[in-house]
């Protein structure tokens, strides 16, 4: 009895899905539908074969094209003019480039100067390429900044259309078309220097130096075909060495343009005898007297140039006890003013230890008392003024005379625009048992 | 029992009416042509019809670098490719702010340096670190990049992950470093400073050694360490082996706390420290090189004869020359303190046999360097002979700067 219940609901189960498969015939079985398709293509081969290739064809429909895939990568031309179509900035148009020359330029670069797993611990970073290699880097090099120019212009290394402070610093105010050309100019001579002084092993023999001097002198020619007279002065004056050399204290003494150029007129005809690269078959002391005489002849002229005062401002610059205390202060570790007050406690030490040194009512035993109290009371003076940490690193610099005046001896400084000299009288020592006292010292 | 004898007839009649429904409809339906499934098609591309127009450029950007990386991936940019841009774009970014803040100290003159006060160093450094910390999380390491092929072109054994790990530590001590130096504005270095710079390279050392197995940190720091470029310059005339160069390497790794980077002028006690530090290093590497190779090492550490060496090997010279001419300053420094010290000869005959030797030098170290060479050596390593040239003055004054 049972029988017929369980076969109706079987049953209303099936007309259940048969209702579902009618309503959507993608319900039904995959088996069911390739059934039927069999039938069709049996009873129509032709249609079987189209509908074959109709699926076919759709797996094989080619996929949309991505952007990046529409962009005519194989001519760079074509690529920078799209990207700017496109409303690609500057920046990401190089990027873009650089990587299509990636492999081309920077990778090569990379294999030709790339270290040596196995040089020896103690021979390498010579820095000295092959000539062949150092050839063929330069070679890349300049195809590839060529490239870089040819396509991006002006933006070839910048994002906006201006030059930077530091290049109007190095330049003057010139076209950033202008500034690339000759940033290109001494980035080859740059090389080819490099070049050069890496096979020079830190000796540079007479044909060297000519090397290399004829490199300055072809490098000055190219720059000087790119810019006008004015614009090469300018340049020449931006880059010389004595400049180089005097940054360091235009940077304490504040020099308007005016004070520097008068300074520079005045320093850079002397330049080679107070800064000789070398005595040549000059004796020591002829190189000596020659720099003497050249640093006599430009104080003078610059004490004219600058007036008294504007001076003794510029050699206090030049002075490195006065740039560490300056320092101090810009460090913020010491108050405002405290730099010029401690820096003046150095001329009263000098005062103070003449004096004593000269003081005819004083024997030698009581000089040399009063010059250890006057060092030592200086110390203390100092540290309090700096404090412990600025105090301690600024006495470890001033130790060498203030120690000399401990000794009983009495020092005195001479400013000059190439520093501070100082000269120390030593009181003269105790005389043996049974001799008569020594003259003091001159 | 009737009722669902019949309630099943009729659903058994349902079945088969139904069955045939469908196997009609599927039937009608494998017969008529497939409908075209529609196609995933991209609005006709302005770039692949005119090269491009601006909606490219900014349906591509996004604020998250991530999703703009991920963006420029999903519209064909390779991924080396989309990185890189999306580091230009942090790069961007982080200069407008970096240029912000340095504009307060970039306007000087030509003929001045810069000088940064500490708040404005340490606003610039805050900001390079912020960038490089970013970059680090955003973009991850850049296996593309300079450095890392500079590493593995170097050191070839190593994986990438400690590639990666050696260039993040380099660049986290770096960093470090310039915060510190940074501070100075222009100024000097104080012993507390000087402290944290020696803490860094003790911590450096530290990290490092978690990364690499003792004998690949040896080797990493046989090729980069300032120690061992110290060392190339003393082994520069001393043509020593590579088994030579480790031992000493060592043997000075051991006293890298004495004989630490100086960046303050010391003390009394610590020049006396320090000096005692050095002559113990001295003893040991004697008693490693053995008494020849350790003279020849000792001569190696002389300013005059590491010129005097490079000057043979520019003439194209044997080595042995530089010894040669090395034997002649010995000689002639030993016997010119007697000459200067003898009291029986007048200033006249002092200086007759001042000449005599200076004659003396240049005639034997012509003889082994040539006319052309010892030219040139006496402005490389033959500076000693100009004490056979002056007559005895007073010691000249002492020029602060």
């Amino acid at each position: 009895m049972k029988l017929p219940v369980v076969l109706l609901s079987v049953s209303l189960v099936a007309n259940a899905a048969l209702i579902a498969i009618w309503a959507q015939p993608s319900f039904a079985p995959s088996g069911l539908r390739d059934y039927f398709s069999g039938v069709r293509s049996r009873r129509n081969p032709g249609e079987a074969s189209q509908s074959v290739a109709s699926a076919k064809n759709k797996a094989e429909q080619p996929q949309p094209p991505s952007p990046w895939s529409a962009f005519e990568k194989n001519d760079l031309h074509k690529l920078v003019a799209q990207l700017r179509a496109a409303g690609f900035p500057s920046y990401a148009i190089r990027v873009i480039v650089e990587d299509r020359l990636r492999d081309s330029y920077a990778g090569r670069i990379r294999q030709l100067t790339a270290p040596d797993p196995n040089a020896p611990y103690a021979k390498m970073g010579s820095g000295q390429l092959s000539s062949d290699r150092f050839n063929e880097m330069r070679r890349l090099n300049d195809e590839h900044e060529q490239i870089l120019h040819d396509l991006l212009g002006v933006f070839a290394y910048r994002d906006s259309g201006a030059i930077t402070n530091d290049e109007r610093r190095s330049y003057g105010d010139l076209s950033p078309g202008k500034v690339d050309a000759i940033q290109r100019v001494e980035q080859d001579y740059e090389e080819m220097k490099t070049q050069a002084r890496a096979g020079m092993d830190n000796i540079t023999l007479p044909e060297d130096k000519e090397r290399i001097a004829l490199l300055e002198r072809e490098e000055h020619t190219d720059l000087a075909a790119l810019l006008t007279p004015e614009e090469m002065e300018n340049y020449d004056i931006r880059h010389s060495p004595v400049t180089g050399r005097l940054r360091q204290a235009m940077t304490y003494f504040h020099a308007s343009e005016s004070e520097f150029r008068a300074i520079y007129q005045i320093e850079a005809p002397l330049e080679d005898v107070i800064y000789p690269s070398s005595s040549g078959d000059r004796s020591v002391d002829d190189v000596v007297a020659a720099q003497r005489q050249a640093n006599a002849q430009m104080s003078d002229q610059l004490k004219a140039a600058l007036g008294d005062e504007r001076y003794a401002e510029f050699t206090r610059s030049s002075d490195s006890d006065y740039r560490m205390l300056v320092g101090f202060e810009r460090q913020q570790t010491i108050p405002d003013g405290a730099a010029l007050q401690v820096y003046d406690l150095r001329d009263h030490v000098a005062q103070e230890s003449t004096r004593v040194f000269n003081d005819s009512s004083l024997d030698n035993s009581q000089k040399l008392a009063a010059l250890q109290t006057l060092a030592q009371s200086t110390r203390a003076q100092m540290l309090n003024v700096l404090g412990p940490a600025a105090g301690e690193t600024y006495l470890r610099q001033a130790s060498f005379w203030l120690a000399a005046v401990e000794r009983g001896q009495a020092v005195s400084f001479t400013p000059t625009p190439q520093g501070t000299t100082s000269n120390f009288r030593s009181l003269p020592a105790p005389p043996r048992a049974g001799n008569a006292p020594a003259p003091a010292a001159p | 029992m009737k009722t669902s004898t019949a309630l099943l007839g009729c659903s058994l009649l349902a079945n088969g009416l139904l069955a045939l429904a469908v196997c009609s409809k599927l039937s009608l339906r494998s017969a008529a042509p497939s409908a075209p499934s529609p196609s995933i098609q991209t609005p006709a591309s302005p770039a692949t019809a005119a090269g491009g127009g601006p909606e490219i450029w900014s349906s591509l950007q996004n604020p998250d670098l991530r999703t703009y990386r991920a963006q420029l991936e999903a519209a064909g940019f390779s991924p080396r490719l989309a990185r890189a841009l999306a580091a230009a774009e942090l790069h961007r970014q982080f200069m407008a702010r970096w240029t912000a803040v340095a504009r307060k100290t970039d306007d000087y003159p030509f003929w001045e340096q810069l000088v940064r006060d500490p708040a404005t160093s340490a606003e610039l450094e805050r900001i390079s670190r912020e960038e490089y910390e970013t970059s680090r999380e955003l973009l991850g390491p850049n296996p593309d990049g300079d450095a890392p092929a500079l590493l593995h072109a170097q050191f070839p054994s190593l994986s990438e992950d400690q590639i990666t790990q050696i260039l993040n530590i380099s660049q986290d001590y770096g960093r470090g470093r310039s915060e510190i130096f940074g501070s100075l504005a222009g100024g000097s270095m104080t012993t507390a400073m000087r402290d944290k710079l020696l803490a860094l390279d003790h911590d450096q050392h530290a990290q490092l050694a978690q990364v690499l197995t003792p004998e690949e940190l040896e080797n990493y720091e046989l090729r980069t360490s300032q120690l061992a470029g110290e060392l190339r310059v003393k082994f520069s005339a001393f043509d020593g082996t590579d088994d030579e160069f480790r031992t000493v390497f060592r043997l000075q790794s051991n006293f890298a706390d004495r004989l630490a980077p100086q960046y303050v002028p010391p003390t009394p006690e610590e020049r006396d420290a320090r000096e005692a530090a050095q002559k113990e290093l001295s003893e040991q590497i004697h008693a490693a090189l053995g008494d020849e190779r350790f003279a020849q090492y000792q001569r190696s550490q002389d300013f005059n004869y590491q010129q005097t060496y490079r000057l043979v090997g520019r003439l194209d010279l044997p080595h042995s020359a530089a010894d040669d001419v090395w034997a002649v300053q010995q000689d002639i420094q030993q016997r010119f303190p007697a000459l200067r010290a003898n009291r029986t000869l007048t200033p006249e005959a002092r200086a007759q046999q001042l000449a005599a030797m200076a004659d003396e030098a240049k005639t034997r170290i012509t003889s082994i360097l040539g006319e052309r060479g010892f030219e040139a050596y006496k402005q490389y390593g033959g500076n000693w002979m100009q004490m056979l040239q002056r007559a005895p003055a007073a010691p000249p004054a002492r020029t602060a700067r």
